[in-house]
């Protein structure tokens, strides 16, 4: 099969009762995993459609990620946690937990790829490393804002975190010493009427040089209450530290890109939220328009799967009339619902 | 709650009143608005309260004292007409009108993409030239920045604050169709059946091609268009997941099927100096003869409205940019009428004016009958005249004519240099203004309202109050020197004449025997410091209601 | 209905014709002590005391606030934490307020009817009262008149607020103009609140007389509103100029203990106000409308209203203030349980949560409840209307003896429908 974004198609969709803010491939390329406002992971195989339930934290689960041992799960939560899971299990356990990882929430977590460490970053600003076993490696401290996002080169011994006030940085892996920091202020917003941080760098990728880093995020939020922007990547070279170009959705959205991810072909991929929806966007990196893109409600997160031709995406799905004030009766009103849609990204076979 | 209803206007509304096509325009204003005045009207402003309110809606600024003094003196019956036509054809009146639709148009947002001249120049030329209204209108949207004469139009978008389509969309609907649909980006208005999402979006998809560009060798801004390629689509937020869609379509209107071009086909001009094609399909150029058409009647209910609310201090709708059937015209037979005789007279910007000015109810007097409560007589009954309170270009102008220091300001050229701003005037980082465009920005400042906040109730604030009692420069305009009137005054010895003088003036009338007592009672108590107790006196009468007030 | 006598009089306030001229014959025989009915006397008393009403405009998530349902369907990410109040929890984003839960009054089960902000916000600042065809006044502007002293050498209603100042009159409502706000941008006075030296009290008293004079002589026969309001703002002006010793800057310890943020220094600047005695505050926040980011936004907003105003608490119990000072803490609506596709929460007037405390209200009490979702009241719902009339009763104002009169037309102050919510008051 031949990749081709623009003949990409929704294969499967699995859906369930809370919003799913994460959702990622299981490295064995067996499960797509999800996650958002509850306490649970969801797990469905994607040959049988079997869903199970990761459940053991306490607090909505923030982000997850697996290691390349194709068998363990580390899981983040808002109330400071830290899961190990074998995600692989019939109905899995935690391995082990950590329930104070963070002073607050744990928003993101990320594993080296040479599997040795784990990263996390919250709310309390500061980056933290473990081994794979989950002991204490290091606090990583400079960050201004919560930790948004989280990213290990591929090179293995460098470790890039994107926080609330725009500001990415750069850290040396074991030694946790910073290296740089780079200026992704576009990506933050704050008025002087403002009560709070607007924005922030929502979403990292790195392409297959190792050289281009896309950051996600909005830019121009006006003001905190919608807090509606224009949703922008910002591609930097490493190189240089230098900002290299800007993208943009062509569909009109709000929110922030909120996630990114790099196809094997070099087209970048996101998806981004809007009040009134928004679009899963593929760019060619040297043009500000995406060469193709697909109308749909908010993105949360995209993931690709092992086989460089699945493209997992979280996305809202409503349920009943929203917006302000009643609509519907108590019986009536209920949570939205969180939905991964599963995109074949190649031509329809003629045969379906 | 959303109206009153009164029994007596549901009478009214079952008897229309007959008009006679053969008596004169301001005549038949008159006989409607008293046919539903419901009680008796206020009688005729004296001589001395119609010249200071037609000078201060005409020119922008109180008379001079000469102006007072051959105007009261004037036995001709048909002065007021005379007066009337004269200040149609002064200077001021251009001046004048550029500042009134300057604050309703640009709502005191400022932007440098196209110069205050420009724009200034544009505004003056169409109102000294009588341009008619739906053609300054079309103009303001065609917004032709290669032509120099219509170059200032391109700031009504530009530096309107009106760079998104969503702040577009919402002005263009307040300010000629007299709709605040504002709630309807995200779902029909809650409270106005009229005002529909569907209404935003076809307005809006008029005007989403449109943005700025710059052009490179002129250095100046342009307001493009893009090619139109789909509808608009949108949803309510209220009911998430039904999607519609709209090409360009005006409330009530028809929906404009958007052409599909060859690709390479779409445009009419190439690309060039750095701005792109010019498309075959221009929706915003098409709003410009759609939303002016006279067939359109809220752009015309809309424009009279906002005349009527010019001259008489209250819209026949009100507020102005609530034109539906839940908020009706205080006056509907009236509206239609003068938006009926607003088409026929070609959008006669000065006709309408004129017939306004010369009608009963313009020039009745802000004295309730004998025997009238307030409350009998609503703004929107027309019994009485409507105070309105002086713009702040007017108290500028105003303020500086009545002091004597006027002609000194406006000789005295600003500095090129000049870096005046308010906010390094009040922090005292910066000397007092001397000319004239620095103190009007000052004025401005002080008794303007924020950007985007239309100027429409008279809003008098404690910070205005403080200007006056405190601010250096208005205490120096009344101290004595070659050119006030404190100093003029100070060498008058007649007591008498001074308590004229000062009246003639400030307050453009005579004292009458009580108020000229007070003056010299007072002039007498303050002997030793006649200087002094002249600007004293002075800066009450400056700072009175019946200086501030246009009555 | 009764009509109050201190409310026939056009001067609202205890006037000296009241108490000398009215209660003449009831003060027969009594001894010159009891020269003053007893009510009367408690009248008096009663006008020392005062409102500060803090406005968090947009509406804050009950959820994330008064009102937490952790792990629950609606509930959001944030903990609930033990308060001072034994068995009552908050949530963790308040964990100053719930030191002093034992001094608050919280009602978990507003119910109100507007979902919209336009409309909605001066409908509950108005106690949305039943329609009889005239524009009732905000809740500061009513008890300017009910309970103001028309002899402070402050304004009686004072609006601190962000952005830009001004005499709002248009909350005066049929009151007319001079029961209108003052509001002072970002608290602070305007600039020219400094007189020249050349300018001393004698002169501007002499300039201002003859001001006043004329303006007598203008007002005949014509609309007073304007005049009214032009005079008034001219009146505050002077007022103001007296007491620039208000709005010196604030001790570092001040700003430490409410926050430097606009919303700390604010509330901050409310309490010197209502310490040197303005009648009514009202200080105010925007930006609360989160539609979008519902919980970034609230992780950084709340923390901003929860140190300050659990400060306040602290302090004006300390001092004993609060003793004679209601402090209302509300917004025009509560949130949506449900959360949106950006991950905001929208307008909820069906089941939200505010905040009283001080004069009148009783301490240490969660009043109502909500379903376990939280979406909607399952309890007696209460209106704005009960809010307005237990605020009168503590004020010491009886809602339903009290009566406005608009040009002969008897006005209840509150929704006749209405009645305080008994359980609150002390």
């Amino acid at each position: 099969m031949k990749l081709d974004v623009t003949k990409a198609w929704i294969d499967k969709k699995f859906q369930h009762e809370r919003q799913l803010s994460t959702c990622r491939f299981s490295p064995c390329g067996t499960y797509v995993i999800a996650a958002g406002c509850d306490t649970d992971l969801q797990r469905w195989n994607l040959a049988t459609d079997e869903r199970v339930s990761l459940s053991g934290h306490p607090g909505w689960v923030g982000d997850f990620a697996f290691h390349p041992d194709e068998q363990r799960l580390y899981s983040v939560d808002y109330h400071g946690g830290l899961f190990c899971w074998d995600y692989r299990q019939d109905s899995p356990q935690p391995l082990w937990k950590i329930q104070d990882a963070h002073s607050s929430w744990v928003r993101k977590v990320a594993v080296s790829t040479d599997g040795k460490y784990v990263a996390t970053g919250g709310n309390d600003k500061v980056v933290r490393l473990w081994t794979a076993d989950g002991k204490p490696a290091g606090h990583l401290r400079g960050h201004n804002g919560y930790v948004f996002s989280l990213l290990f080169h591929p090179s293995g011994d460098i470790l890039l975190s994107g926080d609330q006030v725009g500001s990415v940085r750069q850290w040396e892996i074991p030694s946790g010493n910073q290296v740089r920091e780079l200026d992704l202020t576009v990506l933050h917003t704050r008025l002087d009427n403002f009560l709070a941080h607007v924005g922030g760098v929502r979403s990292m990728a790195i392409d297959a040089t190792g050289n281009l880093l896309a950051c996600g995020g909005m830019t121009n939020a006006k003001s905190n209450s919608f807090c509606p922007g224009d949703p922008l990547v910002v591609l930097m070279d490493l190189a240089s530290g230098k900002e290299q170009a800007q993208l943009k959705p062509s569909q009109k959205a709000d929110g922030p890109i909120n996630s990114l991810r790099f196809l094997p072909d070099g087209i970048l991929a996101g998806v981004g939220e809007g009040a009134s929806g928004a679009s899963l966007a593929f760019w060619k990196t040297d043009e500000a328009a995406p060469m193709h893109s697909v109308k749909m409600t908010s993105g949360y997160q995209i993931d690709l799967h092992p086989d460089g031709l699945r493209l997992a995406v979280s996305r809202f799905q409503t349920n009943g009339r929203g917006g302000n004030g009643r609509h519907s009766t108590a019986e009536t009103y209920i949570s939205n619902d969180g939905v991964v849609d599963i995109y074949q990204l190649h031509e329809k076979p003629a045969d379906g | 709650m959303h109206r009153i209803k009164f029994p007596l206007v549901a009478l009214c509304l079952l008897t229309p009143l007959r008009i006679w096509a053969g008596e004169p325009f301001h005549q038949q204003i008159d006989q409607l608005i008293e046919a539903r005045a419901g009680g008796e009207v206020a009688t005729a402003a004296d001589d001395a309260e119609f010249l200071r309110r037609v000078y201060l809606d005409l020119n922008g600024i109180v008379p001079t004292a000469t102006a007072v003094r051959t105007f009261l003196a004037d036995k001709d019956p048909q002065k007021r007409t005379r007066l009337i036509d004269q200040l149609l054809a002064a200077p001021d009146y251009a001046r004048r009108m550029r500042e009134a639709f300057t604050v309703m148009l640009l709502e005191r947002r400022t932007g440098t993409a196209v110069s205050d001249e420009d724009w200034n120049k544009y505004l003056e030329t169409s109102f000294s030239e009588n341009r008619p209204w739906d053609q300054f209108v079309r103009e303001l949207f065609i917004a032709d920045a290669a032509n120099e004469k219509t170059r200032g139009t391109v700031k009504f978008f530009v530096d309107g604050g009106r760079a998104d389509h969503d702040q577009m969309t919402i002005d263009v609907a307040r300010l000629f169709l007299g709709m605040n649909i504002h709630c309807a980006k995200c779902h029909d208005h809650p409270n106005v059946d009229q005002f529909k999402q569907a209404d935003y979006f076809g307005l809006s998809a008029y005007l989403m091609q449109s943005k700025s560009a710059k052009h490179t060798t002129l250095q100046t801004t342009f307001l493009i268009e893009n090619v139109a390629t789909a509808k608009v689509e949108f949803e309510s937020v209220f009911d998430s997941g039904n999607k519609q869609q709209t090409g360009p379509r005006l409330p009530g209107g028809q929906e404009v099927e958007i052409p599909t071009f060859e690709k390479g086909e779409e445009f009419s001009e190439p690309a060039k100096d750095g701005l792109p094609g010019v498309p075959k399909f221009q929706p915003r150029q098409l709003l410009a003869t759609h939303l002016t058409d006279p067939s359109n009647r809220r752009f015309v209910e809309n424009s009279v409205n906002r005349f009527w609310f010019l001259m008489m201090g209250r819209g026949l709708v009100h507020p102005l940019d609530m034109l539906h059937d839940q908020n009706p015209p205080s006056h509907p037979q009236l509206l239609k009428l003068l938006a009926d005789e607003f088409v026929a007279h070609k959008f006669d910007v000065q006709w309408l004016l004129r017939e306004l000015a010369l009608s009963k109810t313009y020039q009745r007097s802000s004295i309730l009958p004998e025997g009238v409560a307030a409350v009998d007589a609503p703004p929107q009954s027309y019994r009485v005249a409507n105070a309105k309170g002086l713009t702040p270009e007017q108290t500028a102008w105003s303020m500086m004519r009545a002091t004597g220091v006027l002609d000194q300001v406006i000789k005295t050229p600003r500095a090129e240099d000049s870096k005046f701003t308010f906010k390094d005037y009040i922090n005292g980082r910066i000397p007092a203004p001397d000319n004239l465009s620095d103190t009007m920005l000052l004025f401005v400042s002080v008794f303007g309202n924020p950007p985007g906040e239309a100027e429409v109730e008279f809003q008098p604030s404690m910070g205005q109050a403080l200007f006056l009692m405190n601010e250096q420069l208005v205490l120096d305009w009344l101290k004595p020197s070659d050119v006030t009137l404190v100093g003029r005054l100070e060498k008058e010895a007649d007591p008498k004449k001074i308590a004229d003088e000062l009246y003639v003036n400030i307050l453009s009338r005579f004292p009458n025997a009580e108020e000229s007592a007070d003056v010299v009672s007072f002039l007498d108590e303050n002997k030793d410091r006649r200087g002094e107790a002249l600007g004293q006196y002075a800066w009450a009468m400056l700072t009175s209601a019946e200086f501030k007030l246009n009555h | 209905m009764i009509h109050s006598h201190h409310c026939n009089s056009s001067e609202h306030e205890l006037s000296r014709r009241q108490v000398l001229g009215t209660l003449a014959g009831v003060a027969v025989g009594s001894g010159a002590s009891g020269l003053l009915h007893p009510s009367v006397a408690a009248q008096l008393k009663a006008q020392q005391k005062r409102v500060l009403l803090i406005w968090l405009d947009g509406g804050m998530s009950q959820l994330e606030s008064w009102d937490p349902k952790p792990g629950t369907e609606f509930g959001g990410p944030f903990r609930a934490i033990p308060t001072s109040l034994p068995g009552i929890h908050i949530s963790e984003l308040m964990p100053n307020t719930a030191q002093q839960m034992h001094h608050l009054a919280v009602v978990r089960s507003m119910c109100t009817k507007d979902e919209n902000h336009s409309t909605g916000v001066p409908r509950i600042l108005r106690g949305d009262p039943k329609n009889r065809g005239v524009t009732y006044p905000y809740l500061g502007a009513a008890l300017s008149k009910l309970k103001g002293d028309p002899h402070s050498a402050l304004p009686n209603y004072i609006w601190v607020k962000p952005g830009s100042g001004g005499f709002i009159w248009q909350h005066a409502g049929f009151l007319g103009a001079k029961y209108g706000a003052l509001a002072l941008g970002d608290g602070k006075p305007p600039i020219h609140i400094n007189r020249p030296a050349e300018i001393d009290d004698a002169r501007d008293k002499t300039r201002n007389d003859i001001r006043k004079r004329l303006n007598t002589q203008f007002r005949k026969g014509r609309r007073e509103a304007q005049v009214d309001a032009y005079d008034y703002s001219f009146e505050m002006a002077e007022k103001l100029i007296r007491r620039k010793d208000l709005f010196a800057d604030f001790k570092a310890t001040e700003l430490d203990r409410y926050g430097g943020h606009p919303l700390g220094r604010h509330i901050l600047q409310s309490k010197r106000l209502i310490e040197a005695g303005v009648q009514f505050v009202q200080c105010h926040s925007y930006h609360w409308d989160t539609h979008g980011d519902n919980f970034n936004m609230h992780l950084d907003l709340v923390p901003q209203i929860d140190k300050p105003f659990a400060a306040l608490i602290e302090d004006w119990n300390e001092s004993g203030m609060l003793d004679n000072v209601l402090v209302l803490l509300m917004s025009e609506f509560g949130r949506t349980p449900k959360i949106n596709q950006r991950i905001g929460r929208d307008h909820w007037p069906e089941a939200w949560s505010l905040c009283m405390a001080g004069c009148g209200i009783r301490k240490g009490i969660v009043h109502g409840k909500t379903t376990a979702n939280g979406a909607w009241v399952d309890d007696t719902e209460y209106d704005i209307g009960h809010v307005f009339h237990t605020v009168f009763r503590a004020m010491g104002v009886d809602p339903t003896t009290t009566e406005y009169h608009n040009n002969g037309q008897p006005l209840p102050i509150a929704h006749d429908d209405c009645d305080a919510i008994a359980e609150l008051l002390a």
